[in-house]
């Protein structure tokens, strides 16, 4: 009897021990936070945005840079590699490793907030929350799949290979994965979006500042139409877009008086450009990364630049637009162009990259190179919801979407875009060739475009669209979405001089960036070469 | 009873109590035997005995020695002739004891005369281990690879940190002294690296309680020269008068009861107890006084020399008026300017060269300048008693050391009080206590940093006083202001205006219960809180060059130059402005940590048939350690104005701009339970077979259960030969002969940053372009990894040890082969969770060794013996396993890098090919072509053009001990030695000189026509056109400092210590009341025998980091030592 309750007491003591020393160990060994309300998880969301950029690679890998010679000793291997849509392999901030991983290391803070969210039940109060976390997992995989895919296509993209979508957070330690088609990919971001955007509540910002960046609402609706572009989704894109400025552009359109006040210096500029205070700028990004070195007035990087010939042949400084025939005069924007030219320089710039430096050491002069620059803008939106209607053939409302933007940007009495306008212009240049350039770029597109009035209107907004967002790196996707050849050559004393074979065909296999060798050697299927 | 557990212990108690109960049942038993037994049979008659107590060696008297009736409080000391007369029991046994000799029992039988000879006690606690886990093992059945250290065989004077005594005295243990600085650690390692990415450093136990460091300091760190560095010694706060030994636990079967904790090693220190019959009262004290460093010992040129390579870069164009005269840091030329343009100084030829030729006959002492010769004293008293039923054992001890160099004074004191009551014949209880407080000062110095872009490791406003006397001009005068950082400098008047004091306190209270509950079966139950604190404040007084630094904007080209300026962004065309326009700087750090750990055991031991012995113990611990560290920074405190901040709002608006903190907060916990068993087996004193097993848990690693529990174990045994029949009969000339062999799993807990068993989220602050668009967020710091577990080790050793010609030589080998597996290291993953890079169990080392130890006496005549030792350690690891993601520049450095197929701490060097015949030196590059500015420092991918130049751990090392004694002198010699390891010399090349700087001696070979790269290796000193021209050349004068030309052996002989010690005849001292007198002269780490003549006197072990690290000073010490 006595050796029985003794037994009995043992195992209860036993079992009590094993739970005690469980709790006893459960404590945390540090400050390290946990998922485990509200607060924490809305800011868990302040790491689910890139805090790297794709700005550098593509910019580069786009016909918006020229070769300016090997006598320009201002190159290093990363943008020779990415001129030339070699693999890159260097390593650095702009590196496609780091590209790689911080959009998957933004994906994994938007995973960790969703589970967590999911863990609480799905409360009302972590609604906002919720939308910004899907929206900001679509982004980047947007990111992703298009620097690292083929362009979505209708009758390609259910082979074509996309990335890998992550929905959870990874758990081990070298985990391996298969990789999504692009149409998978396409579907699971539509999913998160449609999901997601609805959601969203910019009242969850802590100011409206600090709210630029994040997904608010402009910046999300301005995201989808954006997705729905890529995708050839015209009536979704242009009522996403429409939505971005909230259906009334000319209140969301730049404030360039304000601006133009610092055109002075160059870096004043650009700062001001990208500031949270102006009502344009949807979503700004601040990235460690040298592309603000490389797009602005700086000799870094002025090997491949966007110089002169470019400028004045096909984009910013053509005397000919759709709008307005300059004659000999450059083309007036609200905020001047930098021209900077020199000895081994020639970079024609619009401020669209701001350069800032976070000091570690200020002493010895030690830290990050930011390029802060805005992915999203209402401007940009708006030509989206211009390119979708001329999709559309709603030309009408392209063309006065097309005349706000115009009326914004550039200073001119009395600017006239019509159909007639934009026929006659586009009619008045032959096809580019890497020997004579042009603004008109031929169209080997997925989707059916009409010669005649069509193609001119969609040459007139991509020509606009080319100047709203140069040396940001948007110009190389619309390049892969409009089939767009490039072939590399190399200006000598402001004139085309020799002519690479190296050409970038139509579905060139390199229009998908290989992924970083680090991916590949540990076993993740590369872009086919 | 389980509920008034409950209460008392909390959870806490819980994890004990199983093991509490299990063990209760037979306790309870044993109660009644213990009753039984303790029935005395008591005779009635009573005698008077007399007698002479003698030292069996030379037959002189020994006064003082305790004469005890066995068994009551009945007790007499031997007079000064060693007489003595006690009235006891006729059947009474008596207990004769003094320290230093073996406890005599004598039955009384009737007789009324006992003479007794008592024979000196060497080792009188060798025949035990203490395995620090509160049980005692015989040594004759010890299986595991152990050495023990006694402090009276290594004690050194004037070394006040217990940990440097082990430096070259146990085999197996490497100690290097990479800074001599009180209170910061030598490198220690226990049979070499166990980890790649981890420390490895040893585990101390102190009576038992691990002690564990109040700030994680890893070993590459421990010669960073950081203030933090300054706490980093775990024993700094034991006074080395009262520990009895040292304990080394190696091999895995030593170790393994330590589990997840030992691998690295275990030391064990036993401090002194009260012994039953001995009274003493012992007072030490030591007078230390440190040579001063000598230019004679280095290659630093004079000031004659110097002002020759001034001209020399004044030709280059680097002394010019325009750029000296406005530039961050200037010496005699810049001062001159500065004369010149205040008109203080005639622009002519002739008063240029008057003021210069001044300068150039200067010779400044810079060592003379900032080290003294004071002397540093440290004394100790120590009370010890004890009777049967209670022992004590006390002391006090207080150094003062007003500093071998300028601002570097500290004064410790520590007390130690221990005592044991017998409770009950069968049940002990021990009551332990000590506490130390230090005060320290140090020359203000902030953190090292390492640019990656140019290869240069700095450290802003330096001056620590060492690397300020190897590094400046002796064309400087020491009275007057020069320029440092645009500000005015003086090293003497800086290092009054830039300390750091550092407190540090540290007590520990302690309780052991131990009950005999059968002969055969022993409980300890031991608790302890230990608790520490330590602040830094480092003072940066209004009138220091680094708060001039902050305001300094005489001209315009200061103004826009000077980094500590602020431009306020929000401003238009606005100027760089102080954001400290008056007062100085106020940083404090503070550390604090309490330690619990409880533990109980159980042993178990019995005889049976008088040829079976088993042994087993099982205990279980739990500990928890709570610490937490502040910082913060004070800006414009005005020490001049009663101590009253003013504080310039702009410090935290250009904070919050640069994303820098003014004050920052850390809390940790780590909290441990383990269970542990041994049992050991052993047949006639001749076999004995071991295992031993632990299984531990902490909380290390988050909340997830999978990493949670690790289980180690060992098994061992031992082969007694000497004990063989056989071997009595065969009568070789070995006097005593076993061997033994382990194997065994051990743990440890990795690299302290390495946790995320689940992911790690921390908070962090986005950068932002504005103050207003700031936020805080949460961002992954690590990804969760599922698999995450204990770096672990298997470990084979194999060992004997044996006695020659009647053990007058005895000889220890052990031989190990160490397989070091589930390793952190960096794998290289496909990235899809935001980490492409990530910290695994992928890595794999082999390591082996060999240890040997040879103690004997060579010659014994009369009055004169010579006794020596000699220690043999070798140690080599090659690392069998890892991925790889280092940059060049974490190959070259000199903490070394763990490549694999290499060994851990491996060093590489850019190969360095020749000088070219423009004087630039030219090395291979990546792709095989020469290169002068082209290697690429961060370079990840190509790193096999690298050199191996060798491991940065030495390989072989050891020491050879002499002792000669002739009657009461004792003269000792101490010799240690290392080889096997490589240096990187310090780093000395730069693309520029300043008037500030001083060159070696080397300088002088350096390329200066075309035709000398034929006959030199060292770089021109660059034209300022060449800059102008090319930016990128101190990435080839960075590349120079850390290529194959700039490697040295770190090979070296010491003789560490020399001493002659004298004692007083005992016999003449017991007339003046004394017990003993001695007096000792030592002299320190006197000089290198040898060292690669590429050091240019540069000490191989110490690495000159600035900051607060100094290197082990030549020192002599006076001990005496007085015993009542």
């Amino acid at each position: 009897m006595k050796n029985r309750f003794l037994f009995i007491a043992i195992s209860a003591i036993a079992i009590l021990n094993v739970s005690s020393c469980k709790k006893y160990l459960d404590e945390l060994p540090d400050n390290r936070a946990e998922l485990n309300n509200t607060e924490k998880i809305s800011k868990m969301l302040v790491s689910a945005y890139p805090q790297n950029s794709y700005v550098l690679p593509t910019e580069l890998s786009s016909d918006n840079v020229d070769d300016y010679g090997d006598t320009n000793p201002y190159s290093d291997r990363f943008s020779t590699q990415a001129f030339n849509w070699q693999d890159i392999t260097e390593t650095n901030n702009d590196g496609i490793d780091r590209l790689w991983s911080g959009c998957y290391s933004a994906i994994a803070s938007a995973n960790a907030a969703l589970a967590a969210i999911e863990a609480q039940g799905n409360p009302a109060t972590l609604s906002a929350a919720k939308g910004e976390a899907l929206v900001a997992r679509a982004y980047g995989h947007f990111i992703l799949v298009n620097v690292f895919a083929q362009h979505y296509s209708p009758t390609k993209s259910a082979t074509d290979l996309g990335i890998t979508y992550m929905t959870k957070s990874e758990s081990t330690l070298n985990p391996k994965y298969e990789r999504n088609t692009v149409a998978e990919v396409y579907d699971l971001m539509v999913k998160d979006l449609e999901a997601g955007v609805p959601l969203i509540n910019d009242a969850s910002y802590s100011n409206a500042n600090v709210a630029k960046y994040h997904f608010n609402k402009s910046a999300a609706n301005a995201f989808a139409a954006r997705l729905f572009l890529y995708k050839g989704d015209w009536t979704k894109a242009v009522s996403y877009a429409t939505a971005a400025f909230n259906n009334s552009p000319s209140a969301y359109l730049r404030d360039w008086s304000y601006i133009s006040t610092f055109a002075a210096t160059f870096a004043n500029a650009t700062r001001e450009y990208n500031a949270s205070t102006i009502k344009a700028n949807f979503l700004i990004s601040t990235p460690a990364s040298s592309a603000a070195l490389a797009f602005g007035n700086y000799y870094t990087g002025s090997r491949y630049s966007h110089g002169n010939y470019i400028a004045r042949q096909e984009s910013i400084l053509t005397t000919r637009t759709p709008h307005f025939n300059y004659g000999t005069a450059l083309p007036a924007y609200r905020v001047r162009t930098y021209t900077y030219s020199g000895a081994n320089l020639d970079k024609v710039l619009l401020p669209h990259v701001s350069y800032q430096f976070e000091y570690t050491d200020p002493v010895a002069g030690i830290g990050y190179i930011h390029s802060v620059f805005t992915p999203f803008t209402a401007e940009e939106a708006l030509l989206t919801r211009a390119e979708a209607n001329i999709q559309l053939k709603n030309y009408a409302p392209a063309i006065a979407d097309m005349q706000l933007f115009v009326n914004n940007t550039y200073t001119v009495a009395t600017p006239v875009l019509t159909e007639a306008s934009i026929n006659a212009w586009a009619n008045g240049f032959a096809y580019s060739t890497p020997a004579v350039s042009t603004p008109k770029k031929k169209f080997n597109a997925e989707f059916v475009i009409e010669a005649g009035t069509q193609e001119n209107m969609l040459h007139a907004l991509l020509f606009y669209r080319r100047a709203e967002t140069l040396l940001t790196g948007l110009r190389w996707f619309d390049v892969k979405r409009y089939g767009i050849e490039i072939t590399r050559r190399t200006i000598v004393a402001g004139a085309v001089g020799p002519i690479s074979s190296n050409t970038l065909v139509v579905r060139d296999n390199r229009r998908a960036l290989q992924l970083p060798q680090d991916v590949i050697s540990s076993g993740l299927t590369p872009n086919p070469r | 009873m389980k509920k008034i557990y409950k209460k008392n212990v909390g959870r806490i108690g819980y994890c004990l109590l199983g093991l509490f109960c299990c063990t209760f049942l037979p306790s309870v038993e044993a109660k009644a035997t213990a009753k039984d037994g303790a029935k005395l049979i008591k005779s009635e008659r009573v005698v008077t005995v007399k007698g002479t107590v003698r030292d069996k060696k030379d037959g002189s008297p020994l006064p003082g020695v305790s004469v005890r009736e066995k068994g009551s409080s009945n007790a007499i000391s031997t007079n000064g002739q060693g007489q003595y007369q006690l009235t006891v029991q006729d059947g009474a046994t008596l207990t004769f004891a003094s320290i230093g000799y073996k406890t005599v029992e004598v039955v009384v039988n009737g007789r009324t005369s006992i003479d007794v000879s008592l024979q000196e006690d060497a080792g009188q606690l060798s025949d035990v281990v203490i395995t620090g886990m509160g049980t005692q093992v015989d040594k004759r059945t010890f299986t595991g690879a152990t050495s023990r250290l006694k402090v009276s065989d290594a004690e050194i004077g004037g070394l006040p940190d217990p940990s440097r005594m082990l430096d070259g005295r146990v085999a197996g243990v490497v100690v290097q002294n990479t800074t001599g600085t009180f209170g910061t650690a030598p490198k220690i390692r226990v049979r070499g690296a166990t980890s790649i990415y981890g420390s490895s450093k040893p585990l101390w136990v102190v009576d038992g309680v691990i002690l564990e460091d109040v700030a994680d300091v890893s070993s590459d760190a421990l010669s960073s020269g950081d203030a933090l560095t300054l706490i980093s010694s775990a024993v700094g706060g034991l006074n080395s008068n009262d520990i009895e030994s040292f304990q080394v636990l190696k091999d895995g079967a030593a170790t393994s009861i330590y589990g997840a904790k030992g691998m690295g090693g275990v030391i064990v220190i036993t401090t002194k107890r009260g012994r039953v019959g001995i009274n003493s009262l012992n007072y030490v004290s030591e007078f230390t006084t440190r040579a001063i460093p000598s230019y004679n010992n280095f290659n630093i040129m004079n000031s004659q020399e110097q002002m020759g390579v001034y001209q020399m870069l004044e030709q280059r164009g680097w002394l010019n008026n325009s750029s000296v005269s406005n530039a961050p840091n200037s010496g005699v030329y810049g001062k001159m300017y500065q004369l010149i343009n205040s008109g203080q100084l005639l622009n002519t030829q002739e008063a240029k060269n008057a003021y210069l030729r001044e300068a150039e006959y200067r010779n400044t002492d810079w060592f003379d300048e900032l080290f003294s010769t004071n002397i540093a004293q440290n004394h100790s008293i120590s009370m010890s008693s004890g009777t049967e039923k209670a022992q004590y054992f006390s002391s006090i001890s207080a150094i003062s050391d007003p500093g071998w160099s300028k601002q570097s004074k500290f004064k410790r004191y520590t007390a130690n009080f221990n005592a044991t009551y017998n409770l009950r014949d069968n049940l002990k209880l021990t009551l332990l206590s000590n506490g130390s407080y230090r005060e320290q000062r140090a020359p203000g110095t902030l953190g090292q940093s390492t640019d990656v872009v140019f290869g240069t490791v700095g450290r802003d406003f330096d001056i620590n006083p060492f690397s300020y006397a190897l590094n400046s001009s002796r064309t400087l005068d020491p009275n007057e202001t020069y320029t440092r950082n645009y500000a005015p400098f003086n090293i003497l008047k800086e290092m009054e205006n830039n300390y750091m004091d550092v407190n540090v306190a540290d007590v520990k209270f302690q309780w052991e219960l131990r009950w005999k509950a059968l002969k055969t079966l022993d409980f300890a139950f031991l608790a302890s809180t230990r608790y520490q604190q330590t602040s830094q404040q480092h003072y940066i007084k209004d009138e220091s060059n680094q708060s001039m630094a902050y305001r300094a904007m005489g001209t315009t080209i200061i103004r826009d130059a000077n980094p500590y300026l602020y431009t306020d962004p929000s401003v238009l065309y606005s100027n760089p402005i102080s954001i400290l326009p008056a007062g100085g700087i106020y940083n404090r750090t503070d550390y604090k940590m309490t330690s619990n750990d409880f533990r109980l055991t159980a042993q178990y031991n019995e005889t049976f048939a008088e040829k079976h012995t088993v042994d087993f113990v099982g205990g279980s611990t739990v500990s928890e350690i709570a610490r937490n560290n502040n910082w913060n920074r004070g800006w414009g405190l005005q020490y001049g104005l009663g101590e009253i901040p003013f504080t310039d709002y702009r410090v935290f608006k250009r904070g919050a701009e640069e994303n820098t903190e003014y004050f920052r907060v850390g809390n940790t916990k780590s909290k441990e339970v383990a269970f542990f068993g041994e049992g050991a087996y052993t047949y006639d004193n001749r076999y004995t077979v071991k295992a031993t097993g632990r299984y531990e848990g902490s909380n290390r690693l988050g909340r997830s259960t999978s990493a949670r529990w690790l289980p180690t174990w060992s098994v061992s045994g031992l082969w007694n030969v000497t004990e063989e029949k056989f071997f009595k009969e065969l009568n070789t000339p070995f006097s005593s002969l076993s061997f033994k062999g382990s194997y065994g799993l051990s743990a440890n807990r990795g690299p302290s940053y390495v946790t995320n068993s689940q992911a790690i989220y921390s908070s962090y602050n986005p950068w932002r372009p504005t103050a207003g668009d700031r936020e805080t967020g949460l961002q992954i710091d690590n990804l969760e990894n599922s698999g995450l577990t204990f770096e672990k080790k298997h470990e084979l050793n194999l060992g004997t040890s044996f006695g020659l010609f009647k053990n007058r030589l005895a000889i220890d080998v052990d031989w190990y082969k160490r397989n070091n597996f589930d390793l952190i290291g960096i794998v290289n993953t496909q990235g899809l969770g935001g980490e492409i890079t990530k910290y695994g169990n992928v890595a794999a080392m082999k390591s082996s060794g060999i240890e040997v130890s040879i103690a004997g006496t060579v010659l014994k005549k009369g009055d004169f013996s010579w006794t020596a030792n000699f220690i043999y350690t070798h140690a080599t690891n090659k690392v069998t396993e890892s991925e790889n993601n280092a940059r060049v520049i974490d190959y070259i450095t000199g903490t070394g890098y763990g490549l694999k197929g290499y060994s851990a701490r491996s060093l590489f060097s850019i190969p360095f090919v020749r000088i070219q015949n423009d004087g630039l030196p030219v090395f291979i590059n990546d792709d095989g072509t020469e290169t002068v500015s082209g290697v690429y420092l961060q370079n990840r991918d190509k790193v096999d053009f690298l050199k191996y130049e060798g491991t940065l751990e030495p390989t072989h090392l050891g020491s050879f001990g002499n002792i000669f004694s002739y009657k009461n002198f004792k003269l000792n010699v101490f010799v240690t030695y290392s080889y096997g390891n490589v240096v990187r010399l310090d780093p000395a090349f730069r693309t520029g000189y300043t008037d500030l700087d001083a060159n070696t001696r080397e300088f002088f070979d350096a390329w200066t026509v075309p035709g000398d790269e034929l006959r030199t290796n060292v770089p021109v000193i660059l034209d300022t056109r060449y800059l102008r021209n090319d930016s990128d050349y101190s990435i080839a004068y960075n590349s120079y400092n850390y290529s194959s030309a700039n490697v040295a052996k770190g090979d070296f002989i010491r003789l560490k210590d020399i001493s002659l010690g004298y004692d007083f005849p005992k016999e003449k001292l017991a007339k003046i009341g004394l017990a003993n007198l001695g007096l000792r002269l030592n002299a320190t780490n006197l000089w290198l025998l040898y060292a690669d003549k590429k050091l240019n006197g540069q000490d191989p072990e110490f690495v000159n980091a600035g900051g607060v690290a100094l290197p082990i000073p030549k020192q002599y010490t006076l001990t005496l030592r007085v015993g009542f």
